[in-house]
């Protein structure tokens, strides 16, 4: 029945992306992050939903008659260049051929999709309902996971669907914090308030999923996020007393099992996967000073006979970093343009904040700003300890950050006369009554 | 429990498709979940400005009466 359910609304959904093509970046987005086919039996499961998405994106992109233009800024002009700098280091790649390109072509597909995505972000709306539809996806996790950590007492562990990027039960709690500051932008933003309360109580839910997943990395995640929340949060008094309450209750709430394991933070090297972690990540810094222009290629540290080059000895596996999963990969290019995504995203997100405070029409583009960085830091936070450096849920929100900023300077340079119209990039610059007039000064030093 | 989730998700998905291009230049009807909220209404001078009931208006000088005088004389 699921199956058959499934399998009509994508045909319907499919047809109506050749007409209106931003539909299908929403279904890649749908089917990339939550795989809802692995959830179903039957023949459904096993077709290449993805792959017909891009089909059908592609004619609609021929058919629409919207303008297609792909959208510069400086996070999709280091998308394309970290989409060339890993094809370059796929051709020295140390580990064989076919894995390697088995997993180059999966990550250019990734980013790819992610450019188009870039250029079909022009309204508000669109932002919005690409938002929802990345809550929607993990939010079935978070739900499911919080709820069967509720009724089980936190026994056992929270997994991910298997066979994604996710499926990891570390994985999947990294991937459900950075969802929550985007859950919690909809609560903010959301006209109903039963949605607004249904956000809530799913953010509880996921926090519980976080937790039931007995991931350490996620534990230092969730701290690091919950303190970038407060001091993004509006209201820090209320914040400040609601946060640590939720937070310490979904704590207390875990058994004697949970708090032992968590215990071992602090003596980390001395556990089994401590230990390997740090070998692994010694292998990558390796990797990447020995080959500092292209690292050992895709897969190196997962095979053997590449880690022996390096340090004859040491096991080959996950390296459990996003830092160093693509130094040892890439080398120190690569890995600076990589970074240099994140940061462009951050700072896009910075200056959304700093050009649309105080302006209401683009209130909820300042809330989408702070919730993205708040994502970012729970992703840089928890990806510390995992193999997520090419998870396209968490570049997509990096390329919305970038859109909204496209969006903001836009509407600014367009709003009517007594708003804040942006005259290059830092000026901000108000027109009253016909005279252009300095806002900050305006405003006086507290501004 | 899977179920219900799924149906839920399986719903949602394809409402938001259709929210997602609408035109949304008319105003949203009250059904569609996925609506923005409406941006605050700008403070107003009549409610925060300076001619609110009771407020007191700054002067730099003293009120000065005039001598009274019939209008047309």
């Amino acid at each position: 029945m699921r199956s058959l359910v499934f399998f009509s609304e994508m045909l319907i959904l499919l047809s109506v992306v050749t007409v209106r093509p931003f539909v299908g970046i929403l279904l890649w987005s749908w089917v990339s992050f939550m795989s809802p086919h692995k959830l179903l039996w039957g023949p459904g499961a096993n077709l290449p939903w993805a792959m017909f998405t891009i089909v059908a994106l592609v004619i609609g992109c021929l058919v629409a008659r919207e303008p297609k233009r792909i959208a510069w800024n400086p996070t999709t002009v280091l998308i394309a260049a970290f989409m060339l700098c890993i094809s370059l280091t796929t051709v020295t790649a140390m580990a064989p051929m076919d894995d390697v390109v088995h997993k180059w072509s999966a990550v250019m597909k990734t980013f790819g999709v992610l450019i188009i995505t870039a250029s079909f972000l022009t309204s508000k709306e669109r932002i919005h309902a690409l938002i929802w539809i990345m809550v929607l996806s993990l939010a079935y996790f978070g739900i499911k996971g919080g709820a069967f950590t509720i009724v089980q007492g936190g026994a056992n562990r929270v997994l991910g669907p298997p066979e994604t990027a996710i499926g990891d039960n570390n994985a999947l709690a990294a991937g459900l914090l950075v969802a929550v500051p985007l859950m919690n932008y909809l609560r903010m933003q959301s006209q109903h308030r039963a949605v607004r309360i249904g956000m809530a109580v799913m953010m509880v839910l996921t926090l519980f999923s976080v937790v039931g997943s007995y991931s350490r990395g996620a534990l230092i995640g969730l701290l690091a996020m919950s303190v970038f929340l407060w001091a993004k949060s509006k209201h820090k008094l209320a914040a400040a007393v609601v946060l640590p309450l939720v937070v310490g209750s979904v704590i207390a709430f875990m058994p004697p099992a949970w708090m032992a394991r968590m215990h071992t933070i602090s003596n980390a090297e001395d556990t089994d996967s401590g230990e390997t972690r740090m070998a692994i990540w010694h292998v990558a810094w390796e990797m990447a000073t020995h080959r500092p222009l292209t690292g050992s290629g895709f897969m190196g540290p997962y095979e053997q006979r590449v880690v022996d080059q390096f340090v004859p000895g040491a096991a080959s596996r996950a390296v459990h970093s996003i830092w160093f999963e693509v130094l040892g990969e890439h080398g120190f290019v690569t890995f600076f343009v990589w970074l240099g995504i994140t940061i462009s995203g951050f700072v896009a997100a910075r200056r959304i904040i700093k050009s649309a405070s105080g302006v209401p029409e683009l209130a909820w583009c300042v809330d989408l700003a702070k919730m993205s960085q708040v994502s970012i830091v729970a992703y840089c936070a928890a990806g510390s300890f995992l193999s997520l450096s090419y998870w396209d849920y968490y570049f997509t929100i990096l390329v919305a950050a970038a859109a909204t900023h496209e969006y903001v300077r836009q509407s600014l340079g367009q709003t009517s006369p007594g708003w804040v119209r942006q005259i290059g990039p830092q000026s901000r610059l108000a027109i009253e009554g016909g005279r252009v007039v300095d806002a900050k000064a305006r405003a006086g030093p507290a501004a | 429990m899977n179920s219900i989730l799924l149906g839920s998700t399986l719903v949602a998905v394809a409402w938001l498709s259709v929210w997602a291009v609408k035109d949304h230049s008319r105003p949203s009807k009250t059904w569609w979940l996925f609506a923005m909220r409406e941006p605050d209404e700008p403070r107003s001078k009549a409610r925060w400005g300076a001619d609110r009931p009771g407020a007191q208006v700054p002067v730099e000088s003293k009120p000065m009466q005039r001598p009274w005088r019939r209008s047309g004389s």
